[in-house]
């Protein structure tokens, strides 16, 4: 694909996308979900997808990793850097080939993620022998323990040989990371990785993510509620709402000068100080109208420049 | 630790049923109306004849007498001597068990060899029509009754194509072919019918685990196909088809009472049927006594079953 530089500011940098999203619909034969979005995600880039529920993130992530649920298409473009074929085309088969290879994914709910009758080891390490990254059963497993070491888990050795049920949430959560980093993935999507830990053990996963990211050079996509979250770890923001992409950018010109009335809104329902004469907690209705009567074709606020698939594509689209 | 927990009180449990089975059925035998003597000698014996044989069977003595000599003698062995026949019950019970044995374990082993690969497959291609097909055919053996199957069996296999016998038994260490010949239309009579149930609860099993987030976290390492099902499903959708196949196990031990009779052969359902028309009271007591020990002996092993396919029953 070829990456058109010209309309590039200067001194402005832009490395070979991980992911280019163009066009994406999601929907159950008469329903759209997701309305035509679009994107890229650059390689080693740490992007948030923020949204309410129903918004659309769950289905963007889980249609970049062939994962949708019955009854559910995917139509449009999703291409990875090294993929020859189109992801919204692709075969199960093709499928199996790039999860936990080139993209993984961190799910929410670390309490029923893991295989209850399996032990966490070799959880760990049967992504690494399905795709033959490490030789033989015994390798897999060392590097599974290496794994389980590099997130943390209190007594890794013990761990390796324990059941999901003995252990607790976040430790849970560990494992899931240690799964996904396994086969170092080009793009790792995490679907609100921490929101069903407690707030302590929600900053040590987080800064696993990060670390974990940065040292194999991976591209993240992050969904979360938590704009505090994004403020952290994360460089660009997409906005979600209605099943589309309403803002994107640089998260702190996001969360500082928002353009789309939705995201002025979730920032400002998001200070909890604030509220109007009557004491009334600003609401997201004061900004935006249901979706429903919402306009059709909401705008597209935020700068090509950001990360708009058109344009870092080019004519190769 | 737990896991000794666990099964030491299952034990005690097995223990106490066994004991309380064994006054249910003394009990009930007792208050059945008829007294073993006189049926022996007729109607019209005189009272003093009757009285000697009642001494003899020992049913004049006190009921908790009677129990505790009836039950120290199944500790060892000794079922008593038939009021009718006035042979030992034990070595006849025994003979019988095995027959019985034979046609209940290879039918479950027909069961399970058509219904975990039929049920796994249909649950996996629930959406198309080679598991639509699997379904509607679990569901047609499943309205058929053991014994209309035993039937169809006999007409098709040993009338229309005459290639098996329609009944009888032969003992297999006198005939080894024979033996399997007379084995094969009652074993699957019961068999293909369990089957066709044990069948749609493999796919249910299967259908939930399949929907589990960790067949998605298994899907998301890059697993697909067959190795999903042996590393992921079968693990996991066996618990529950352990539970229906304890109750199936008893559920055949009942069903080959039906079975032996249309086959003609001598298991412990015929030994059962045919100790009640002639009011063998002690045969029937014994044989009632262990049938319900086998369907709480299979009980018992479910239950350790468990502990082995479920790691969160072994530890807290």
């Amino acid at each position: 694909m070829t990456v058109v530089t010209s309309s590039r500011p200067e001194g402005v940098t832009m490395k070979e996308p991980a992911l280019v999203v163009e066009g994406l619909n999601v929907g159950t034969g008469s329903t759209r979900l997701v309305k035509n979005i679009s994107f890229t995600i650059r390689a080693g880039e740490r992007v948030g997808l923020i949204g309410e529920s129903g918004s659309g993130k769950s289905l963007t992530v889980t249609s970049i990793m062939g994962l949708l649920g019955e009854g559910l298409t995917a139509t449009g473009s999703i291409r990875m850097a090294g993929v020859p074929h189109d992801l919204v085309d692709a075969t199960q088969k093709q499928f199996a080939a790039l999860r936990g290879r080139q993209v993984a994914m961190v799910f929410q709910e670390p309490m029923t993620a893991l295989n209850p009758t399996m032990r966490v080891l070799d959880q760990v390490a049967e992504g690494m022998l399905a795709h033959g990254t490490a030789p033989g059963k015994r390798q897999a497993r060392e590097a599974a323990l290496d794994l389980l070491r590099k997130v943390q888990l209190p007594d890794p050795e013990r761990a390796a040989k324990a059941y999901p049920h003995q252990m607790s949430g976040g430790q849970r959560q560990r494992v899931v990371l240690a799964i996904a980093l396994a086969n170092d993935p080009m793009l790792l999507l995490c679907d609100e990785p921490t929101t069903a830990l407690d707030v302590t053990v929600q900053a040590q996963m987080l800064q696993l993510i990060l670390s974990g990211v940065r040292e194999r050079g991976s591209a993240l996509l992050f969904i979360t509620h938590d704009l505090a979250v994004v403020a952290t770890i994360c460089e660009r923001l997409l906005v979600m709402y209605g099943g589309r992409i309403v803002e994107a950018g640089p998260v702190q010109r996001v969360l500082s000068a928002p353009q789309h009335p939705y995201t002025r809104g979730l920032l400002e329902a998001s200070e909890l100080d604030a509220s109007d004469e009557n004491g009334r907690l600003p609401t997201m209705s004061d900004h935006v109208r249901a979706q429903s009567v919402y306009t059709q074709d909401p705008e597209w606020i935020g700068d090509p420049e950001d990360g708009y698939a058109k344009v870092i594509l080019g004519g190769a689209a | 630790m737990d896991m000794l927990k666990y099964v030491g009180t299952r034990f005690v449990i097995f223990v106490v049923s066994i004991f309380v089975a064994s006054v249910v059925v003394f009990g009930f035998m007792a208050v059945l109306p008829g007294d073993p003597a006189v049926v022996a000698l007729g109607v019209n014996a005189s009272p003093d004849a009757v009285a000697a044989l009642r001494a003899e069977f020992g049913t004049d003595r006190p009921l908790a007498v009677q129990y505790l000599d009836w039950v120290g003698g199944l500790l060892t062995g000794d079922f008593g001597t038939s009021y009718v026949t006035r042979n030992p019950i034990g070595p006849i019970i025994s003979d019988r068990l095995a027959v019985t044995s034979w046609l209940v374990l290879c039918a479950m082993a027909v069961a399970l060899v058509t219904a975990l690969p039929l049920g796994t497959l249909s649950a996996l291609r629930h959406r198309k029509a080679s598991g639509l097909a699997i379904s509607f055919g679990s569901q047609i053996g499943i309205a058929i009754p053991a014994f209309v199957m035993g039937i169809a069996l006999v007409y098709v296999f040993a009338v229309w194509l005459r290639v098996l016998p329609s009944g009888g038994w032969v003992v297999p260490i006198q005939d080894p072919g024979g033996f399997i010949q007379h084995l094969v239309l009652p074993v699957l009579s019961l068999g293909l019918v369990q089957g066709a149930i044990l069948t749609r609860y493999v796919r249910s099993a299967t259908l939930d685990v399949m929907r589990e987030d960790y067949i998605r976290t298994a899907r998301s390492k890059g697993l697909s196909g067959l190795p999903i099902v042996t590393r992921h499903i079968l693990r996991n959708s066996s618990i529950p088809v352990v539970t229906v196949l304890g109750l199936q196990l008893t559920t055949l031990l009942i069903g080959a009472v039906v079975i032996e009779r249309v086959f003609v052969v001598p298991g412990l359902g015929s030994l059962l049927l045919d100790s009640v028309a002639n009011r063998d009271l002690l045969t029937v007591q014994g044989v009632v006594m262990v049938l319900v020990l086998a369907a709480l002996i299979i009980n018992f092993v479910v239950d350790i079953l468990y502990t082995v396919l479920d790691p969160r029953l072994r530890s807290s």
